[in-house]
């Protein structure tokens, strides 16, 4: 698993996805491109609505109607998938590919038992005879944290608490050893404590079967305990990426550093004001011509409203997609 | 408890106990302790934060000092006079509440305009349909919405702007004490802050008091004068709000705050972390004694025979917990 630390596992090229309703294309995801290696993790954040589920649902093939990737190419492992007949996908889903839903309270089947859905994805991934299923299972459930895994395999989802349930979640995405986990806000429905479980929980399995994940969320205290590399949507577009450390201590956005900004410190000593992003997120129906973030930005220039800023390369593995990038980067040149 | 009784006080509560019938079987009725014994008071202009878990019963008290529960055992005291058994129609006038969830707490078929006229109907408080236009639009454009928005329903809004105008509904009486129920969990994170900074405003503006309920520790320590913990139905501790985050002393808020991710990659590499093992207990089947001892590492037998109360262990600071010695 373990021979080249540094290969790229997934590389998503300019992604679009669009839903085609009744009110006109909602273009939810707006030409994304990112690249992930093997035992990373990348963390994309961003406000509901942003894209940052529809983006992953594309890696797993399951876009709801009526939504379609639009154009744009996804390498999962060397192999093209937006083009993989269902039959083809199916197998990549589930085994080299799994994921972690949002709301562990309604993405268990109540009508089967907690052992019976994980074995689902056993029976169709693997040869594995099904007392070597159950061991399976048994691992699995001990390696996830649940006490007494003979017994607890056999109860339905509705015995579980919340915590448990995420936790039965992980144990069936992690069935088939996947390469790559996607999680899509999987402690968002957790109290602080459980999160805490949960969080803490996820590193040591990174750690321990060197897997690659995708951690989607809203929340930045989150990113800053597991992620190595975040990703900042917008309305559909990367506006910024980079790793951690550039993320939060050197933000190159508005938007990101305004979503900096608009957290509480827990460690401040004085009572600051918080600075709010003013006005509310595009509409993706009559997406703006420019930036879509210019109604919103403090430093809007002209240009901002008539033309898509380009990608600028602010610093090794740092992107940041802003006008006032170009123009730091020509004053910078034209001070030499 | 020897929390001082002087007419600062806006809210004082005394023992409130909120228990839900639950039926088993034709016969027994079993009840869950939403509330147990809590006291507490609120000063006038302060905000009282109050933070736990989800079915701590932290909504459930809020709702019981507006009375919009009934109650089980206590006193409810407001500016002086007990209302626990009062009719309340005058006092609605004086206190409000802030819902949670702002897709749910508005009539998906009123305008806002209605929403927001409805308290002012109900306590008679305009002399001419004019005025009560102009009162509605005030109101709008006190939590930053226009009156263009007073024909609309709530379902053209956004979340954000939901949240206002549920804000607007509670400010048309013009109360005195507004209790806040999670009034940003709902929302995104830049908008998060948009409220917020508005909550604080209007209580620098009118001299509001708060209590303000959340789960989100940072918020709540950001926009509190003092914060409440509660663990299944209990007040464990209670305390100015720095001092609580600086030096927590019951071991729930110790490890409720070393739960919280912190935004900042380099803090949260170095924090040691004290994970909780286990969930919170279901409040029909309360732990005997502490009802914290089966998470708690510190738990000792004198835990599990005899609950403890809220002692005062540093000026202002309470707690609740056997192993705290002064």
């Amino acid at each position: 698993m373990s021979e080249a630390k540094n290969k790229t596992l997934l590389s998503v090229d300019s992604l679009e996805v669009s839903f085609f309703t009744y009110a006109g294309e909602v273009k939810a995801v707006r030409g994304i491109s990112y690249e992930l290696e093997e035992g990373e993790v990348m963390g994309i954040v961003g406000e509901s609505g942003s894209g940052k589920s529809v983006s992953s649902y594309g890696l797993m093939g399951i876009i709801p109607e009526p939504g379609k990737i639009v154009s744009g190419s996804i390498q999962f492992d060397g192999k093209e998938i937006t083009k993989l007949a269902e039959k083809e996908m199916q197998k990549i889903r589930g085994k080299d590919v799994s994921m972690i839903f949002q709301d562990p309270m309604t993405s268990l089947n109540p009508v089967y038992t907690v052992g019976n859905q994980i074995d689902e994805s056993l029976r169709k991934h693997t040869d594995l005879n099904k007392q070597q299923r159950k061991d399976r299972i048994i691992e699995l459930f001990t390696l996830v944290g649940i006490n007494q895994p003979e017994k607890r395999m056999n109860q339905y989802p509705h015995e579980f608490s919340g915590g448990m349930r995420q936790r039965v979640m992980i144990a069936m995405a992690l069935a088939c050893n996947p390469k790559l986990l996607i999680a899509d806000e999987p402690t968002t429905a957790l109290d602080v404590t459980i999160q805490a479980q949960i969080v803490e929980l996820m590193k040591e399995l990174k750690d321990k079967i060197n897997m690659s994940i995708i951690f989607i969320t809203h929340d930045l205290g989150v990113v800053s305990e597991i992620c190595d590399k975040v990703a900042v949507m917008y309305a559909g577009n990367i506006i910024e990426r980079g790793s951690i450390d550039d993320i939060f201590y050197n933000p190159k956005h508005p938007y990101t550093k305004g979503l900096l900004k608009s957290v509480p410190k827990l460690n401040a000593d004085d009572h600051e004001r918080l600075v709010p992003i003013e006005g509310s997120p595009v509409d993706l129906i009559n997406p703006p011509k420019g930036c879509a973030f210019a109604p919103r930005c403090e430093n809007c220039m002209k240009i901002c409203l008539t033309e898509k800023p380009p990608v600028c390369h602010v610093g090794e593995n740092h992107e940041s997609v802003c006008w006032l990038n170009v123009k730091e980067e020509f004053e910078k040149e034209s001070g030499k | 408890m020897s929390q001082t009784n002087n007419n600062e006080n806006l809210i004082e509560i005394k023992g409130l106990k909120k228990y839900f019938p639950i039926k088993e079987g034709f016969f027994k009725t079993k009840n869950v302790k939403a509330v147990d014994d809590v006291s507490l008071f609120i000063k006038k202009g302060e905000t009282l934060g109050l933070v736990g878990e989800s079915g701590c019963g932290k909504t459930t008290l809020g709702r019981t000092i507006l009375r919009l529960h009934e109650p089980t055992e206590g006193q409810i005291i407001y500016n002086g006079k007990d209302i626990t058994h009062e009719d309340m129609l005058p006092y609605r006038r004086k206190m409000q509440i802030i819902f949670q969830d702002p897709y749910a707490s508005l009539d998906p078929r009123m305008t806002v305009g209605d929403i927001i006229g409805e308290p002012l109907d109900i306590h008679k408080m305009y002399g001419s349909k004019e005025e009560r236009k102009e009162k509605i639009y005030k109101l709008l454009e006190t939590v930053g919405l226009n009156k263009e928005h007073a024909n609309r329903f709530p379902h053209e809004f956004s979340g954000g702007q939901r949240q206002r105008v549920g804000i607007a509904r509670a400010l048309a009486v013009e109360p005195e004490f507004i209790v806040c129920d999670e009034p940003v969990s709902a929302l995104d994170v830049s908008i998060q802050a948009q409220v917020v900074n508005m909550l604080e405003d209007l209580q620098a503006e009118r001299g509001f008091t708060y209590l303000f309920i959340a789960h989100d520790l940072s918020v709540v320590k950001h926009i509190s004068n003092r914060i409440g913990v509660m663990y299944l139905g209990h007040l464990v501790e209670l305390t100015d709000s720095h001092e609580l985050y600086k030096n927590p002393m019951h071991p729930y808020t110790q490890t409720l705050l070393s739960a919280i991710p912190i935004a900042d990659p380099k803090v949260s590499r170095s924090k040691k972390r004290i994970v909780l093992s286990g969930d919170i207990p279901s409040p029909l089947n309360p732990p005997s004694g502490c009802a914290f001892r089966t998470r708690c590492p510190h738990a000792t037998e004198i835990c599990s025979q005899v609950t403890p109360e809220l002692k005062e262990y540093d000026k202002g600071h309470f707690a609740a917990c056997h192993n705290l010695v002064k």
